[in-house]
């Protein structure tokens, strides 16, 4: 027999523990190594690669364990070597690095009980970190399948020679399992609060997305990626596709080859403020929900027009937007309701018209002449706009995502009169310099157009490859008026998805997506089934707040009140409680009816008298035992016996007739009892016969 | 601080002990079994609180979820931990008896419907025994130690059974008060005693018996200790009971020990010379007898015999154990 101690005198674990243990602990670190392979920087990976070898020599007897001088350095080196590699400690992959490293150290020197339970401890503190920078459903699968590991482990630290490495993880999987209706229960009613604190954020990870600062000039091929940027599932009706125009930001600096967003470093703290306008009078409306996805930067892009959101981290700003406090780092749920038109003011705030109004001194004088001679021509502000328009429909311009590069300061001209092959952004900025050039205000509107929807409609998907750039001018009267010119040199750009709009060079360098028409159906239908699948995800797990826990129970309950859905909760788990031991103990008694029940008030009774009885031996072989001690209830119990199995498992016609003799013959044993006087002797020298006690435990099955 | 801290103890293992009467058998259940957080429960208690403030900080949905489902399951391991210490059944066995101050077995029984896991047997002053596994309707006997300090009836020591599987975040346990004693005989010594050769009065009445025609001579029933090659099979055969063949009577004179003859020791040393005779009178394989105040042990030899005048002399001024001494007589 084993003698471990575990946890009173000496901590230290048994060779079994040890080695079993340290099995599925190694598996767990295992497990750790791919996500923060993909995450951090894969270095790390290294430590516990070479803990785990040296640990191995150790286990066949080649190494030694490491000293103290060894493990000391470790613990003070790695650390450092983290910063040395780039990493800010003020930084969260900083931290998970680091409890990364300590699950390896930790599992390097484990001699003890507690060494074994703090590397549990650490490597679900390391899922847990690594949740926050992946939250896919894959990754969340992962992390249940590792904690069950995990707890695998811990069961078999508890019974280290007694369940096997499956008997162990089945054990930990029934609890795993057990426990999700309550962590499910617990998910949806338990109270989400609002940060408690500021906590340190991840460093910067490069994503795409749209840019604060664009450059058409020296694009020779846009990119195209598939990268999700969100999900709009609109309540009710959706704005017709040409419509769909996500408003991201406005760039309104222009140095001659790049524009920026204004002419210092960013929105400063004065443009973030106000409040969304309202919608013009009997304008339609359209509220949707967003899933925004994690681009890292700030803006986000929203259909025009806004009235009004539901975000707490969200600010307004003077060009009619929405920025985020942080960069978008997760899955972000945003509800909002946007206008066909809006209110507008009606007056342009002054350091707003001035960045509308903003030009370089000098570059591109064939635009700004022919700018001036358009402008001599018409009659107002519009009409000046609307002739712009009527110069990208006429002439012979080409929209394509390959129109090489126009060098500079009067690359704009090279564009316009000469080589007029472009997309959006060139469009649009050549109209905004044209109508800046005459005084007129004009700003760059970059976002996204359109979108991708489900067959079935229910929501729309925008990805990178959406993104698209407009102009907005102010006509006085009127305010902010949209002007897209790429929809006049490529209609289908508006109305159809972004591969029609494209000559077929243009095809072959946009990346498809399995979504896509041109994708076989199967395919497609698998894609939307996992994209609608992410999209659940995303809007009810990760995006589940108080908002939808309060709604959720007011559907429920009907009554928000936090008492009532409280005594609810309280109430089911009682519910719960009472109906599970009342089924244990109904399913105890039920089986014992009939035959079954005689037999164990038989066999309590004979207990009763008889207290030695060995509980593992039947009617018959008790009979036998008291043969010498009490002929008489021996004779009785024999026939109660006899009785009690021919009901049992005689034949079954006579088995009826069996019970009913079966219980007088209890009747008659129970009114039998034990000679008092001489049990307790009698007992002794029965228990004189027994063999000789050792100091081991003798086992028999 | 200190008496304080001493008289909750007590009163704490006051309440254990009415909570747990001695028991010949018994059956864990909720009147039984204790159960409480260990601290390595409450580390991963304020591990999830940590998770708790990081995914409520970074508002992260899957983290909250970590820590909900890490307090679910540690509500459940109180549960599961419950389950592996409920419904086994603990029965008390046989206590060896054994001489004052050597180790004396008690030997219990651990038996299980259900496979039960990682099972910590423990008590006052007893090794700790670690039962790995115990499968469904297996019958394990485990063997517990004392060393008693004087003769008299020697009750096994309190048992504490405990068991942090599957997740050892909880513990559960219990304590158990086999119902069954050993008897501890008093240690032989010489004290020198010169033993004088009294007349036993009762000598006659057991000759009377002896002779009676009814009894035979050397047959009598089986007792245990008896040796095996001393059973009269055929007998057996014939009438289902076992008895042996008497040994021939000793040729030399019968040994009458009696208290009497100790008078001018103390009443330990006497016991403990008288002890020494027994076990004297054993060894040389002659017939004696024992006297003591209240007690009278007929002339006779072999193990059985010796093991009687032992029990006799550890029990001898104990009321209740010597009345039971009495009876074994009668019975015999």
């Amino acid at each position: 027999m084993t003698e471990a101690r575990i946890w009173r005198r000496g901590p230290q674990l048994s060779a079994p523990q040890w080695q079993r243990v340290l099995t599925l602990l190694l598996v767990v670190q295992f497990m750790l190594m791919p996500p923060v392979l993909m995450m951090l920087p894969a270095w790390l990976v290294l430590i516990p690669v070479v803990t785990g070898s040296w640990q191995w020599q150790v286990l066949r007897g080649r190494w030694r364990p490491p000293g103290r001088a060894v493990r000391w350095s470790l613990v003070l080196a790695l650390p450092l070597l983290l910063v040395l590699g780039g990493m800010h400690p003020g930084a969260l992959d900083f931290y998970v690095a680091l409890a990364f490293i300590g699950v390896a150290l930790k599992l390097f020197e484990m001699r003890t009980y507690r060494d074994a339970w703090l590397v549990s401890l650490m490597a679900f503190f390391v899922f847990a970190t690594l949740l926050l920078l992946d939250q896919g459903i894959f990754y969340s699968l992962y992390v249940f399948l590792g904690v069950s590991f995990c707890l695998a482990a811990l069961a078999r630290l508890h019974a280290p020679r007694g369940i096997s490495l499956l008997g162990a993880w089945r054990t930990s999987a029934r609890a795993v399992l057990i426990a999700v209706p309550f962590m499910l229960l617990l998910f949806v009613a338990f109270p989400r609060l609002p940060p408690i604190w500021q906590m340190p954020m991840a460093s910067e990870q490069a994503r795409t997305g749209l840019s604060d600062t664009l450059s058409t000039g020296g694009i020779a091929q846009l990119a195209q990626s598939n990268e999700l940027i969100f999900r709009a599932r609109f309540d009710g009706a959706a704005p017709p596709q040409s419509e769909l125009y996500w408003r991201a930001m406005t760039l309104n600096h222009f140095d001659g080859t790049r524009w920026t967003q204004w002419s210092g470093s960013g929105p400063t703290a004065d443009l973030l403020q106000g409040e969304p306008p309202a919608p013009a009078a009997a304008a339609e409306q359209w509220s949707y929900e967003m899933i925004l996805a994690p681009t890292a930067q700030p803006w986000v892009a929203t259909l025009e027009h806004l009235t009004t959101y539901q975000a707490a981290d969200a600010r307004w700003a003077v060009d009619n937007r929405l920025v985020w406090r942080e960069n978008l780092r997760r899955p972000t749920g945003l509800t909002a309701r946007s206008a066909r038109t809006v209110a507008q003011a009606d007056e342009l705030p002054t350091g707003v018209r001035q960045a509308a109004l903003q030009m370089p001194s000098a570059g591109n004088p064939q635009l700004r002449s022919q700018a001036a001679d358009w402008y001599a021509e018409a009659d107002s502000d519009l009409a000046m706009a609307e002739r712009i328009m009527d110069f990208f429909a006429d002439e012979d311009f080409r929209y394509t995502l390959q129109p090489g590069t126009y060098g500079g300061a009067d690359g704009i001209d090279e564009f316009l009169f000469d080589r007029r092959l472009g997309f959006c952004a060139h469009y649009a900025e050549a109209m905004v310099l044209m109508l800046r050039s005459v005084d007129i205000p004009a700003r760059l509107v970059t976002g996204y157009m359109g979108g991708q929807w489900r067959e079935d409609g229910s929501y729309v998907v925008v990805r990178a490859r959406e993104a698209h750039a407009w102009v907005e001018t102010w006509i006085e009267g009127q305010g902010w008026v949209r002007f897209d010119p790429t929809g006049v040199v490529a209609p289908d750009r508006l109305t159809g998805s972004l591969s029609d709009a494209l000559t077929d060079d243009d095809q072959a360098t946009a990346s498809d997506n399995w979504g896509d028409t041109t994708a076989p159906g199967w395919l497609q239908r698998l894609y939307w089934q996992w994209d609608s699948a992410q999209y659940g995800w995303q809007r009810w797990v990760l995006n589940f707040d108080a908002d939808d826990q309060s709604s959720l129970l007011e559907d429920w309950f009907g009554d928000p009140a936090p008492g009532v859905w409280l005594s609810w909760i309280g109430g089911g788990l009682i519910f719960i409680f009472v109906t599970w031991y009342g089924v244990q103990y109904l399913t105890g008694r039920a089986r014992l009816w009939g035959a079954s029940r005689l037999e164990m008030l038989g066999r309590r009774h004979c207990r009763r008298q008889w207290p030695e009885l060995p509980p593992n031996e039947g009617l018959t072989q008790w009979a036998r035992r008291l043969h010498n001690r009490s002929p008489e209830f021996a004779d009785q119990l024999s026939a109660f016996a006899e009785a009690v199995l021919a009901a049992r498992y005689g034949p079954p016609a006579g088995q009826k007739q069996q019970r009913r003799l079966a219980r007088q013959r209890l009747q008659t044993l129970r009114r039998l009892r034990a000679p008092r006087a001489r049990e307790t002797d009698e007992h002794r020298q029965q228990e004189d016969q027994g063999t000789a006690t050792a100091l081991q435990s003798s086992r028999d099955q | 601080m200190g008496m304080l801290r001493d008289a909750t103890e007590a009163t704490l293992e006051r309440w254990i002990r009415t909570r747990t009467p001695p028991r010949t058998r018994i059956r864990l259940g909720q009147r039984q079994i204790f159960i409480i957080p260990n601290r390595y429960g409450m580390g991963l208690l304020l591990l999830v609180l940590l998770l708790f403030v990081m995914g409520t900080n970074y508002q992260n949905n899957l983290v909250l979820a970590l820590a909900f489902w890490l307090v679910a399951l540690f509500v459940l391991s109180i549960h599961l931990t419950y389950l592996n210490l409920s419904g086994l059944q603990l029965q008390a066995g046989h206590s060896a008896s054994g001489f004052v101050g050597a180790p004396m077995q008690h030997a219990v029984h651990l038996h299980s419907q259900r496979p039960r896991y990682g099972l910590l047997v423990s008590g006052d002053e007893q090794p700790e025994r670690w039962l790995d596994e115990l499968a469904a309707q297996e019958h394990v006997q485990l063997s517990v130690q004392t060393t008693p300090q004087q003769r008299g009836l020697q009750p096994a020591p309190r048992l504490r059974v405990e068991t942090r599987f599957p997740f050892g975040w909880i513990t559960a346990w219990t304590y158990w008060l086999p119902d069954q004693q050993g008897i501890a005989w008093p240690v032989p010594v010489d004290h020198g005693a010169q033993r004088t050769a009294t007349e036993d009065p009762e000598a006659q009445q057991t000759t009377a018996w002896r002779n009676d025609p009814e009894a035979l001579d050397d047959v009598r029933e089986y007792s245990p200790g008896d040796p095996q090659r001393r059973i009269l099979w055929r007998h057996y055969a014939r009438r289902g009971v076992l008895a042996v063949k008497a040994p021939p009577p000793a040729g030399g004179e019968t040994r009458h020990l009696d208290s009497r003859q100790v008078v001018d020791l103390d009443r330990e040393s006497g016991l403990q010379q008288l002890c020494w005779w027994v076990l004297e009178c054993d060894a040389a394989g002659t017939d004696w007898s024992l006297r003591l105040p209240d007690y009278w042990l007929p002339p006779g030899r072999g193990e059985h015999q010796r093991l009687q005048g032992l029990d006799a002399l550890a029990l001898s001024g104990s009321a209740p154990a010597h009345r039971s001494g009495k009876k074994k007589e009668a019975a015999t």
